[in-house]
């Protein structure tokens, strides 16, 4: 458990980096040092996490915001699966822990771990959980205290940290070519719904199933 | 804090650890199904450009120019934090000019 905690040491510095950016943010959108660290320690996907608070502070609908962030969590379906013959190897309630602590940064850190020491496992698995949550957890919360104590931040382009964020997450996700056709159509009508006066959430929602369908339509399913 | 606040909390966690018990579960034999793994594959980078169209359709040039400008840094370095303090300064620097 101590190797996977000092492993992630490096990765948990980057995610504390924009923990902190994250927590200035949830401030200004009023969420209050303790509801930070709540959300931190039950939800604890980052992208998510900004995803519904950046769609709370812009249409102040929790619907909109909560079903943005669902569907960015999608993806833990597959990672979580993935690491299963790992999680099996500490018991129930570490394993609980394991599977909520399990994010994009800890598990391919703990499958290569593995595949250069078997021995690595699940409690390797539990202490990068741990390491993450915790930096996680208090980055957040230090942001979301000066981001109390100094309102007003938006003078600084604060408000565009998201929009920022997501275009480099979306620089992460992108898989070559492919993705081309449906990222475009998504672009295009969400913009396009938006400027017809559908509230945001659902031009959201729907502007990424089109994409979805888009890729269905042109691609093989032969992956 | 508001309700609002802690029932959006409360939905993220639900539906977080809810995806995440589900991958433990069922994620091996639900993977197996193509249409579903590229569901899971798709959607996400779908909804993320979403956001950023979202984003971009609210706001003005100066929004348009920081945008363009964070795509570039992120192709560049691949680095969230470089590419949001990036945005950050050119859509400060702008907002002034429009």
């Amino acid at each position: 458990m101590v190797r996977g905690l000092i492993a992630i040491l490096p990765l948990a510095l980057g995610v504390a980096t924009y923990g902190f950016a994250f927590g200035i943010l949830a401030g200004e959108a009023g969420f209050s040092p303790e509801g930070i660290a709540a959300m931190g320690l039950v939800v604890f996907a980052g992208s998510s996490q900004i995803a519904a608070v950046d769609q709370f502070l812009t249409t102040g609908t929790v619907l909109g915001a909560a079903l943005a962030g669902a569907a960015l969590n999608l993806r833990y379906i597959g990672i979580v699966a993935t690491t299963v013959p790992v999680l099996k190897e500490v018991p129930w309630p570490a394993r609980l822990i394991a599977i909520q602590g399990t994010t994009d940064e800890n598990f391919g850190l703990t499958l290569a771990a593995r595949k250069a020491d078997p021995r690595m496992g699940g409690r390797f698995l539990l202490g990068t959980a741990l390491g993450l949550m915790l930096a996680w957890i208090t980055s957040t919360v230090a942001g979301g205290i000066v981001g109390q104590a100094l309102p007003g931040l938006e003078r600084f382009g604060i408000g565009f940290a998201f929009t920022a964020a997501f275009i480099a997450m979306a620089r992460a996700l992108w898989p070559g070519r492919r993705a081309l056709l449906p990222w475009a159509v998504t672009f295009a009508l969400t913009v396009l719904l938006i400027r017809a006066g559908l509230p945001s959430a659902a031009a959201l929602i729907l502007g990424a199933l089109a994409g979805v369908s888009a890729d269905f339509a042109t691609n093989r399913h032969d992956r | 804090m508001t309700a609002d606040h802690w029932l959006l909390i409360a939905a993220l966690a639900a539906s977080t650890i809810g995806l995440r018990v589900l991958g433990y579960l069922a994620g091996a034999a639900l993977m197996e199904r193509p249409a579903f793994r590229r569901l899971t594959d798709v959607f996400p980078g779908c909804l993320i450009v979403a956001l950023v169209a979202s984003a971009l359709a609210e706001g003005g040039p100066p929004e348009l120019f920081a945008a363009a400008a964070a795509l570039l840094t992120a192709i560049a370095t691949r680095n969230i934090i470089a590419t949001m303090l990036v945005g950050m300064a050119v859509v400060t620097l702008t907002t002034g000019l429009f």
